[in-house]
């Protein structure tokens, strides 16, 4: 089982704050510690899979930064192709397109048979709340790429909002599926539908606010 | 040929490139030292290329120097950025295209730039890294933060405290949770 902890946006404000009161620090020109977190996430972002593992224990600020980048789910993928299991929470993809490139990588891995997807975003903080608007969960695409997870038996998904087109022709592409749990606030009759084609289903729970 | 330079701004053609970088503009270090570079050499700073841009190419040319506040702008460090954007002026635009960018990142560098970034004195190495930032030089952060990452390559966290001179700020148990967590990554399939 792996677990992606993708840190959210809104640890990085967090983050900002703690910034502010070390701010008075005065830093040796030659210590790498007088990089401000943006770039010190920049430069880490070139750091192999492995090396950033190794690095997360040099210093807080490397803690912070070293998995800040898209592109740890890429090396994921291209190192670990064999993976069978990923859990993806905490999700800082909050634009439509990181989350069409998250199911593009997920998709690359054959043999992935559990996928749970915590799409849910920590809400309380309104200053977030513009900025999460972006996520158009209702766009059809960005499931799309899952279908090529033919191995799938276990599927959770945990969203605010879903588009009926995610479930489209579902049996299809996801024939082995025995579990499924859907956590949405609103499910239709034509999204049941597709559920109840899942020829491998046995297990179905599903917990929503709204029924039409 | 200050008119010809406005006219003629924004133009990728290759000469018109090669022309403008014969146009000299002057930057100014936070430790007041003033340096020449060519304008299209300058401009791979886009923080020069929109002061260029909004000030107008006949200001930039004739009056006084663009200044370069940060503290990471030394007079050393601006000496290497102008030998740096000098080199490179003249590389093809940076293709914004993903799977470039992807085949561009794990790309080594080349053998010029190896040696350029290979500065013994780290101080001026991060002043060099934190100046390209502050100018928004995307070429050249990226050879020095490549530059540092093969530096890390294969080195225990100890080593790369030492070797980049990092604080320490974990406790003993913190330290240890971590390389609990991690155990898995150094486990065989």
């Amino acid at each position: 089982m792996f677990s992606l902890d993708l840190k959210t946006t809104l640890e990085s404000i967090d983050d900002s704050n703690k910034e502010d009161n070390q701010q008075p620090q005065m830093y040796a020109k030659d210590s790498m510690d007088r990089f401000d977190n943006d770039l010190c996430a920049l430069v880490l972002s070139y750091l192999t899979f492995e090396d950033r593992f190794r690095c997360e224990c040099v210093s807080k600020q490397f803690q912070r930064t070293v998995f800040k980048n898209k592109e740890l789910l890429s090396a994921l993928v291209a190192q670990k192709q064999s993976l069978k299991s990923v859990w993806v929470n905490n999700l800082s993809y909050n634009i439509n397109e990181s989350l069409i490139e998250l199911s593009t990588q997920l998709s690359r891995l054959p043999q992935l048979r559990e996928l749970t997807l915590d799409l849910r975003v920590n809400s309380g903080d309104n200053s977030l709340s513009e900025s999460l608007r972006t996520i158009d969960c209702y766009n059809a695409q960005v499931l799309v790429p899952l279908k090529h997870c033919h191995q799938l038996t276990h599927l959770t998904i945990d969203t605010e909002k879903m588009s009926d087109k995610w479930l489209d022709n579902c049996d299809r592409y996801w024939p082995r599926v025995k579990y499924l749990s859907l956590r949405v606030y609103s499910i239709t009759r034509k999204r049941l539908d597709y559920i109840s084609r899942l020829p491998a289903l046995q297990t179905l729970d599903i917990i929503c606010h709204h029924c039409n | 040929m200050a008119d010809n330079a406005d006219h003629i701004d924004g133009d990728d053609n290759e000469d018109v490139r090669a022309q403008q970088n014969l146009i000299k503009i002057k930057l100014k270090s936070s430790e007041g030292g003033i340096y020449e570079c060519g304008l299209t050499a300058a401009k791979m700073s886009d923080l020069v290329k929109n002061m260029v841009e909004s000030l107008g190419t006949d200001a930039v040319v004739t009056t006084e120097p663009i200044i370069l506040g940060n503290e990471a702008v030394t007079d050393a460090a601006l000496k290497k950025i102008i030998e740096w954007v000098e080199f490179h002026w003249d590389d093809p635009p940076v293709d914004h295209d993903f799977e470039d960018e992807k085949d561009r990142r794990n790309e080594e560098l080349s053998h010029w730039d190896k040696q350029f970034i290979d500065v013994d004195d780290q101080a001026l190495l991060f002043d060099v890294i934190a100046a390209a930032n502050y100018m928004d030089i995307k070429g050249l952060v990226e050879v020095g933060a490549k530059h540092i990452c093969s530096k890390i390559r294969g080195k225990s966290c100890q080593e790369v405290r030492e070797m980049l001179k990092i604080t320490n700020d974990f406790t003993a148990e913190e330290e240890d949770a971590i390389h609990k967590e991690n155990a898995w990554i150094y486990a065989k399939d």
